[in-house]
């Protein structure tokens, strides 16, 4: 009997170590990336993320490669643009790119619910760092946010990507690879825009530059119950100041309201500015470039020389005026938001005038401000043929988008 | 005209001192949304007369005074403004003023009356003052939250002018004479005072705290036509005084 039971348990042993070679040996993915598993596309401004997916367009999917890595696979027009691999296992590995030097790296947070990249690199004699953080927002969103710092400038660039579904054009392997996607990918993905406390800031600002861990809490726009002692906490934690004023902007939006900075303005961190210093909003010009690149900002007109991917044309040259935006390429994503700070004096002004009523006479750059940019602008169609031009196109559109979107704060209307 | 009442005075201020932010959220929980530019502040107290010039040696050795009747309660306010992280420049105004009804002490009318008469000491400084703190007053995380320390000890000194009146109404002892006559004797000037300072500010939330203050003051002004021959009036005194204190 006990001889039996010997074999019975020994049998079960080898069974259940084979399982799990099997299972290893497959494609298969964790938790971790089990909310980003599907298609993404972008997520143009003004339209709420349970919006139905744009019918045509580029998409981004993400498959579950060996281990706890993805492929990240940019298709337009049922072609593969590109394949990206990321492994969030935190080593560090050699830069995949023609005529640079480097390395890169990409960890999950210890909640596993974000993922930080990071990459350092010389092209043409040129170093930059590029750091970002993927993530989620509350209402299932893929937010990318990403920094990329050469000579002490730090640029910051914001994407969101929303849930394309299974797009009908898709490649067999990729299709056959989103067949078993179900309920679990959906609550992962909640779970991994869930809150996120102070030990999140503390390690996001450890693992990212502190402009793309300000976006990233900008654009979340979560209300952290943030107190005197939070803020120590964070300060002696080595959180740096850009990272708490966002914080603090986004934990008080009666006093704090964001507006899209201009070119000139984004290229700083996270401005303060009061409302008669605000800049004209500047709207999402784009929420993704063609094809993703972990890496880089994204579109970088097929091929690194001509993109920001490692900075070969170098980060931080701007052309005031020119409809090629940041210098060549078009860049993907937007500017992060600034912060306005609302004074009382400008919340104030008003007139109650007889047989009129009450009538706004000032202050109405802060109602502006308070709109989120993302309110009725469209974008243009992708064109990712034409790198630059489409830059140019997009942002005049774009602009006349957000003067409409400005009036479009709070109505009041009868009550029925 | 007469004076404002100082109670009074010190009451409608603290009354009025938490409505100034009212209009307008400043801070979060525990903290400011910048460090703060400008402090207001409150105050109340006791006044002691150091009394030591020879008016009022004869004052008190005549009349059923004596020189802890020239101090008083005494309220303040100011307005300072931070000059670097540890040194404000701070702008004062006090007030006292005693009041005391006497007698002579070795006459009587002829009627076996006491001759009565009533002493007035008012003084009302207004100082500039350089306060330093001895502590960190706050910390700045980022630029948009000031957290405020907990306590905050200050030392301090200034120049300025004080308003000062000396006034004696009532009846009197004619000693050439012996008459008995009513009148006033009203000494009123300006003269130049300095002071110094010490206290701890404790701070109960990011707008507010609460003062202890003392404070030595010294000045000595003219006593006028009314009161010839003497040397000038010592207007010096310590303060005792806790106060509310607001950061705009």
């Amino acid at each position: 009997m006990n001889v039996t039971m010997k074999h019975c348990v020994a049998a079960l042993g080898i069974l259940a170590i084979t399982s799990s070679a099997l299972a290893a040996q497959q494609a298969t993915v964790g938790p971790k990336w089990q909310g980003w598993i599907g298609c993404w596309s972008a997520s143009p401004a003004g339209e709420s993320a349970l919006a139905p997916a744009p019918v045509s367009g580029p998409v981004v999917c993400i498959t579950p490669s060996l281990g706890e890595a993805v492929d990240v696979t940019t298709i337009d027009e049922g072609k593969v643009v590109s394949t990206q691999r990321i492994d969030a296992g935190g080593a560090e590995r050699p830069l995949d790119a023609k005529g640079c030097t480097g390395v890169q790296r990409a960890s999950w947070s210890a909640d596993e619910r974000r993922v930080y990249l990071r990459s350092t690199s010389t092209c043409n004699a040129l170093k930059s760092t590029t750091t970002a953080i993927l993530g989620m927002t509350a209402s299932g969103e893929w937010l990318d946010v990403r920094g990329v710092t050469s000579y002490g400038n730090t640029s910051v660039r914001v994407a969101r990507y929303r849930d394309a579904g299974i797009p009908a054009a898709l490649p067999t392997e990729i299709a056959n690879a989103l067949r078993d996607r179900n309920a679990a990918n959906e609550a992962a993905r909640l779970a991994a825009g869930a809150a996120v406390g102070p030990k999140a800031v503390i390690e996001a600002s450890h693992a990212a530059d502190s402009a793309v861990v300000a976006a990233w809490l900008l654009e979340r726009d979560q209300r952290f119950n943030v107190d005197a002692k939070t803020l120590v906490q964070l300060a002696d934690a080595g959180v740096p100041g850009a990272v708490t004023d966002a914080l603090v902007a986004v934990s008080n939006p009666q006093v704090f309201h964001f507006a899209r900075a201009s070119d000139q303005l984004a290229q700083t961190d996270a401005s303060i500015t009061t409302p008669d210093e605000r800049p004209q909003e500047r709207p999402r010009v784009s929420a993704m470039g063609v094809p993703y690149d972990p890496w880089s900002w994204g579109y970088s007109g097929y091929g690194y020389p001509y993109g920001y991917g490692y900075g070969s044309l170098g980060y931080g040259r701007y052309y005031p005026g020119s409809p090629y935006g940041y210098g060549y390429g078009y860049s993907g994503g937007y500017a992060p938001p600034i912060i306005v700070v609302t004074s009382a004096e400008a919340q104030s002004r008003g007139q109650m005038v007889k047989g009129r009523g009450y009538t706004q006479t000032q202050g109405g750059s802060t109602g502006t401000a308070s709109e989120r940019p993302r309110s009725t602008y469209t974008p243009p169609p992708p064109t990712p043929s034409s790198s630059g031009s489409s830059s140019s196109s997009g942002s005049t559109s774009s602009s006349s988008g957000s003067e409409s979107s400005s009036s479009s704060g709070r109505t009041a209307k009868p009550r029925p | 005209m007469k004076a404002p009442n100082p109670f009074r005075l010190a009451i409608a201020l603290a009354l009025a001192l938490p409505c100034v932010p009212a209009a307008a959220q400043s801070g979060g929980d525990g903290y400011l949304f910048h460090r703060p530019v400008a402090t207001i502040g409150i105050r109340g107290g006791y006044s002691a007369a150091t009394a030591g010039s020879d008016v009022f040696d004869d004052v008190t050795s005549q009349l059923t005074l004596n020189k802890r009747d020239f101090g008083s309660l005494t309220v303040g306010a100011d307005i300072g403004f931070s000059l670097t992280s540890k040194l404000d420049l701070t702008f004062d105004a006090g007030y006292s003023r005693s009041s005391h009804k006497s007698e002579f002490r070795d006459f009587v009318d002829n009627n076996d009356q006491p001759i009565e008469q009533t002493t007035t000491f008012e003084r009302v400084p207004f100082t500039a003052n350089l306060k330093l703190h001895l502590a960190p007053t706050g910390r700045s995380v980022g630029t948009l939250a000031w957290i405020p320390s907990r306590f905050v000890p200050y030392i301090g000194g200034g120049v300025g002018v004080m308003r000062y009146r000396f006034e004696q109404q009532g009846d009197f002892v004619d000693f050439n004479t012996n008459a008995v006559f009513p009148s006033t004797f009203d000494a009123q000037d300006w003269a130049f005072v300095e002071q110094v300072m010490a206290g701890a500010e404790y701070n109960v939330s990011p707008m507010f705290g609460v003062t202890f203050d003392a404070r030595y003051l010294h000045g000595r002004g003219n006593l006028g036509a009314a009161f010839k021959g003497y040397d000038k009036i010592d207007l010096s005194g310590v303060s005792g005084s806790v106060g509310l204190s607001l950061r705009l």
